[in-house]
């Protein structure tokens, strides 16, 4: 059974449009200008337990929308929800107990109070036993480096350790799946790879289900094998990133260093699925179809034949990809 | 359903502790409120008092049995305040989207707004109502009986649930309007006035008012004339002390149908 399934899911929602100055904020108290934003629009998806998929668009795509409805925060207009086999709406209770989620934006946490406090406040409200509770926050702590933090109030914690604190937050009644909205928003590059740490070592150790809301693409890079693009509320794709990557970019860059005072570098190569883009100096540029030849069989077939010093594999920008991705769905 | 009950009270128990810590965090700004509050409502005492004893009692009310009235109220008032910090503030929950985290515990919602944040300010309301009542009931000739106590204790739960739902429906008007502080605060001032004198003061149909719309006579006045012997204008069948719990029920009932009506509605807000 799928963790998260989505059918045909369509949130719309109604907005007044306000007018400008003040002449306008008279005439919309009369008239007030309605309009209908679908902010989420046939979403289809199903996510099998213990996948981490990343869940990316551009602002305003639907994606927090989304995740609401998952965690039965928001009513979808149409269409079915159901996150463990059951809806969040009609069994929001039961559904949460199986969730954890961190809103990277939105703390959960007790502002005045020591940090160990707010743990103490999810042991309760979980009904989380105390053997449960002992385990859970010493590994979360050993994981996420948060020991020393306990007895801190959490309005003198620095934003990393306050997201790392987050963390262990959601996870402490060990929920089978966790949705992460941004969580890595504002890190600097230590704690970001902190998170990552983290995120993948639940993943893999207790298999717990992972939907990860994103700009970062970084973050997807190292964490998500599946990756589901929304824009203007549709999916617009999904799939293993590898794959995603291959149809946008068919291409990769092959950068050639010959030995230098040996004539044009590699002069008359010719081949039926490679091209050289730009010579400058002893370094080539190639161009090459990864799925017709390998770059191993590529780099061998240049050895071969010219003085080659040196060689390196040039992969697509996954941030050019995205945008392509985004723009093309604009485009259509 | 017992068990879940149970749990509910304890994660309420821990509630209050954090809030009580929290309200410590900051001892100053407490107890400047709580010294302005004990100001206030002193001053209130001692102008009635000035005012009753100088000139005639207030629609044959003396000064102590009026003490009794509006420490019956201000205890009620009192519970109320501790327990209804957030329902006064639904338009914000709504606007800056903070259902959200409420709606991820695995928690009866209504039950957990109400909780989540204890006002120990509340205290102060209902320890300085507990003093103007044991005042009036002292100097006004109640009987100290034990179905007396009940009663009063029961009074104080309805008039604790009429005053709770009433700024509940009342705040609940944001989930359509996105804005009722306004009508809350002006609820507020409606419920102090309302309850403060005897409702025989007011004319008739300001009675029927506060009696079958806004049933804010049930809190303190209509209990206060049964306690105490005195006219209420109305008759009504049976004890008052079971009026009181039985109009805070039914308007409970009705403001958490509105709430979950409202909640339904709710959009979130933008991340």
């Amino acid at each position: 059974m799928a963790h998260i399934e989505l059918e045909k899911v369509c949130k719309t929602f109604h907005v007044t449009r306000k007018q400008k100055g003040l002449a306008g904020a008279v005439k919309g108290l009369f008239r007030p200008d309605q309009r209908e934003v679908h902010a989420v629009r046939d979403v289809s998806f199903a996510i099998e337990p213990g996948e981490l998929v990343g869940f990316i668009g551009p602002n305003g795509a639907g994606k927090s929308t989304t995740i609401k409805m998952l965690s039965g925060i928001l009513y979808p207009t149409s269409g079915r929800v159901s996150v463990v086999g059951l809806s969040p709406q009609e069994k929001r209770r039961a559904v949460v107990q199986r969730i954890g989620a961190v809103f990277g934006q939105r703390s959960q946490l007790n502002w005045d109070l020591r940090l160990g406090e707010s743990y103490e406040l999810f042991k309760r409200i979980y009904r989380i036993a105390d053997d449960d509770f002992e385990r859970s926050l010493s590994e979360l702590c050993e994981v996420l480096g948060i020991g020393d933090l306990l007895d801190t109030p959490v309005r003198q914690m620095s934003l990393g350790q306050r997201m790392r604190g987050e963390l262990a937050g959601a996870m402490l009644h060990e929920p089978d799946i966790l949705f992460l909205d941004e969580p890595t928003i504002g890190m600097d590059i230590e704690v970001k790879a902190a998170i990552r740490a983290f995120i993948r070592d639940i993943n893999q150790r207790r298999n717990t289900t992972v939907l990860l809301t994103t700009h970062d693409l970084d973050d997807v890079e190292e964490l998500c094998e599946r990756l589901i693009i929304i824009n203007q509320g549709r999916i617009i794709e999904d799939g293993p990133l590898a794959a995603l990557i291959d149809s946008i970019t068919p291409h990769r860059y092959l950068i050639v260093e010959c030995d230098p005072g040996t004539g044009e570098p590699l002069a008359g190569f010719a081949h039926a699925h490679a091209e050289i883009l730009e010579r400058r100096d002893s370094v080539v540029r190639i161009r090459f179809a990864r799925s017709q030849v390998s770059a191993s069989a590529l780099i061998s077939e240049l050895s071969a034949r010219y003085p080659v010093r040196d060689v390196s594999v040039q992969e697509p920008d996954i941030e050019d990809v995205i945008r392509t991705v985004y723009g093309r769905d604009v485009e259509s | 359903m017992i068990a879940d009950v149970r749990h509910h009270l304890s994660v309420a128990a821990l509630y209050g502790r954090l809030s009580m810590q929290r309200a410590l965090e900051y001892p100053f700004s407490l107890l400047s409120i709580c010294l302005g509050l004990g100001f206030n409502y002193v001053w209130i005492g001692v102008a009635l008092k000035v005012l009753v004893d100088r000139f005639q009692p207030l629609s044959g009310w003396t000064f102590s049995q009026l003490a009794f009235l509006y420490g019956l109220s201000l205890m009620s008032r009192g519970v109320m305040s501790i327990l209804s910090f957030q329902s006064r503030q639904i338009d914000r929950f709504v606007t800056r989207g903070e259902f959200d985290l409420m709606l991820l515990r695995p928690l009866e919602i209504t039950f957990h707004f109400s909780c989540n944040r204890i006002n120990v300010v509340g205290l102060v309301h209902l320890g300085i109502g507990t003093g103007y009542f044991l005042y009036g009931a002292r100097l006004s000739g109640f009987v100290w009986t034990p179905l007396h106590v009940a009663e009063v204790l029961l009074v104080i739960a309805g008039g604790t649930l009429i005053y709770w739902s009433y700024l509940t429906l009342i705040s609940s008007i944001a989930f359509w309007t996105m804005r009722s502080q306004p009508l809350v605060d002006a609820s507020m001032e409606l419920m102090a006035r309302g309850t403060f004198y005897p409702l025989t003061v007011y004319p008739w149909h300001l009675q029927a008012l506060l009696t079958f719309v806004l049933p804010l006579g049930f809190i303190g006045f209509y209990p206060a004339c049964d306690f105490l012997g005195q006219s209420a204008n109305t008759s009504l069948p049976l004890d008052v002390a079971l009026w009181t719990p039985a109009v805070g029920i039914a308007m409970l009932v009705l403001a958490l149908t509105v709430f979950a009506a409202g909640l339904r509605r709710y959009e979130s807000a933008g991340s």
